[in-house]
């Protein structure tokens, strides 16, 4: 200002000199406004998808537009190593397919998916998922959590084979009958239910549908799971990325979810 | 020189304030110093902590400056109601809230009591929070090919398959009957026919069929097993004395332990690794907190 003052004072600048100062100032002062406009509404924007509920963003088109997109932007760099580029999952890490409808954990609330990236899935956070794991059956000490008894090799066939029918694939009859009484007794529904529907709430895969969390729903990939068992994580981002990009990508995988059809892909999602 | 109005004016300074006087400078100088002095003396010794009037967007609340998490927040309403955060009412919204503040209230009261130090669920929870920590982040960090391939080499038997044993075992009357049928059996003859005339019997070891080499060898004993898991389909042993009883095995299964495709193990491979991790984290810590602390052992009890 003080430079504006003097030259204003000046009586040797050129009244047309003057004007293209006033200008220019007038034009600096509109853009300075502007750009404070912006930051300030892009700060309120950002402040409210964090504040808002969590499950009512996707309807509120601003806010999941701009949450999408930073979402995928977190979600490329902290996300796409395990989950692949597209979401699709890896079924050769147990990293489940995050763009279909099949859930994991949860049913796929926005809020439910920000609990799992902040607190990961056995990943040492206290808050995080950590009810069970799949046993080794074919080891002799099966569980870490507590006693469960050892299978022996054609006792895995038949639940293997029980495993392939309730997923609508052919086996063995009589080894489905075996494998049938086998998952009574193993400890199998406790997890998995009577039917073998799953359970969400412990991350218990359904065996019923074809959507594979593991190897290809072959008899073979099927029997390695049932004998090595399966211990998949997930790390914890609390205190690695900020609320805003927490809530983004929740809000962008919700949205893969729900832009999808059902039953189009082929690996489970958490 | 200045001109007469910009004369520093040493009398009466109120008089004209357009005129510059030293002394009124230094009075206003003066009080600007004293004035902020007081101030910083009066928040040196009545601070009570920087408080902030606004809520983060991310938090719900600020307990004495500690935030409670939103995430928190709609988490424990879907647990106790089993409502989303849009369903729950404002009493249940309060119900959580005030539960978690006082929870909070709780726990700083505890910290400033050192209850941490005396009560043991306490203790082992922090101990056992550290440790979390050091999994977390070692958890986080990606694992890279090249590290699963080298656990990968370094530990094939870990990841071998779990070998498979099926045979028949039977108890002869004594060392010769034992070796006979083992020369009857190597020699082709009927196993039903050398059983009658050696008069062998079933140990009932193995009556189960095809096992796993670990229950294999728990069925079997150390020493049978260590016989048996060396021999081929179709092989009979040489005449075993374990406890004074004569063991003739005749093998009908092995498979030997084989290394996994890589493919197949990347989670194992990545689970194990991210537990090298910890465990190399947890004994570097250890060694630092160690080298760090003063520790003074009675005498008679230092290593």
């Amino acid at each position: 200002m003080g430079l504006l003052c003097s030259l204003l004072k000046t009586s040797l600048a050129p009244k047309a000199k003057l004007h293209k100062i006033l200008l220019y100032c007038g034009l600096a002062i509109l853009f300075i406004g502007l750009g404070s406009w912006w930051i300030v509404a892009q700060i309120s924007l950002r402040a409210q998808i964090v504040r808002d509920d969590p499950d009512q963003i996707l309807h509120n088109p601003l806010l999941a537009q701009t949450a999408i997109n930073t979402g995928r932007k977190v979600y490329n760099e902290q996300c796409a190593s395990c989950h692949g580029p597209k979401a699709q999952g890896d079924t050769t890490i147990g990293a489940p397919n995050l763009a279909d409808h099949d859930f994991l954990y949860g049913s796929g609330t926005v809020a439910e998916i920000e609990q799992i990236v902040l607190y990961g899935i056995r990943s040492g956070d206290s808050r995080g998922w950590n009810l069970a794991s799949m046993p080794a059956f074919g080891t002799a000490n099966p569980y870490a959590g507590y006693k469960i008894n050892s299978l022996m090799p054609s006792q895995i066939d038949d639940v293997a084979a029980y495993i392939r029918h309730i997923s609508h694939q052919a086996a063995d009859p009589a080894a489905v009958e075996r494998g049938r009484a086998q998952f009574k007794t193993a400890g199998c529904w406790d997890c998995h239910g009577p039917d073998g529907g799953g359970d969400t709430s412990i991350g218990a895969p359904n065996l019923t549908d074809k959507i594979w969390l593991y190897g290809d729903g072959s008899i073979d990939a099927i029997k390695t799971t049932i004998t090595y068992g399966r211990h998949g994580e997930m790390p914890a981002f609390t205190g690695r990325i900020t609320p805003f990009q927490v809530r983004s990508v929740s809000v962008y995988i919700a949205s893969l979810s729900q832009a999808s059809q059902p039953e189009k892909n082929n690996a489970r999602r958490p | 020189m200045l001109a007469d109005h910009k004369k520093p004016h040493s009398n009466g300074f109120w008089q004209n304030l357009a005129r510059p006087s030293p002394t009124r400078s230094l009075v206003f100088c003066s009080i600007g110093a004293f004035l902020g002095l007081a101030i910083a003396g009066f928040g040196l010794f009545t601070a009570g902590g920087t408080r902030t009037s606004h809520v983060p967007a991310a938090d719900i609340a600020l307990v004495n400056g500690v935030p409670l998490l939103m995430v928190d927040f709609i988490s424990q309403i879907n647990a106790l109601y089993g409502v989303p955060l849009s369903q729950a009412t404002p009493e249940q919204r309060k119900t959580v809230l005030d539960a978690m503040i006082r929870e909070e209230l709780y726990v700083q009261r505890g910290i400033e009591l050192g209850l941490q130090n005396d009560i043991i669920e306490v203790r082992q929870a922090l101990v056992g929070a550290v440790e979390a920590q050091q999994l977390t982040n070692s958890i986080a960090t990606p694992v890279s090919d090249a590290e699963m391939r080298a656990a990968y080499a370094q530990n094939p038997d870990r990841y071998s398959t779990e070998g498979r044993l099926s045979l028949d075992d039977y108890v002869a009357p004594d060392s010769s009957s034992a070796t006979l049928a083992v020369n009857a059996l190597r020699n082709g003859q009927d196993q039903s026919a050398v059983i009658a005339a050696q008069d062998l019997k079933p140990s009932g070891l193995m009556a189960d069929g095809t096992e796993f080499y670990f229950a294999a060898k728990i069925h079997l004993g150390d020493t049978l097993f260590a016989v048996a898991r060396t021999l081929h389909q179709g092989q009979v042993a040489d005449p075993i004395n374990v406890d004074g009883r004569w063991h003739v095995m005749i093998v009908r299964q092995n498979i030997p332990p084989q290394l996994r495709p890589f493919d197949t193990l990347k989670d194992k491979l990545m689970e194990d690794v991210r537990d090298a991790r910890a465990t190399h984290l947890h004994e570097t810590s250890e060694k630092f907190l160690l080298k760090r602390a003063d520790i003074l052992v009675a005498k008679g009890y230092q290593q």
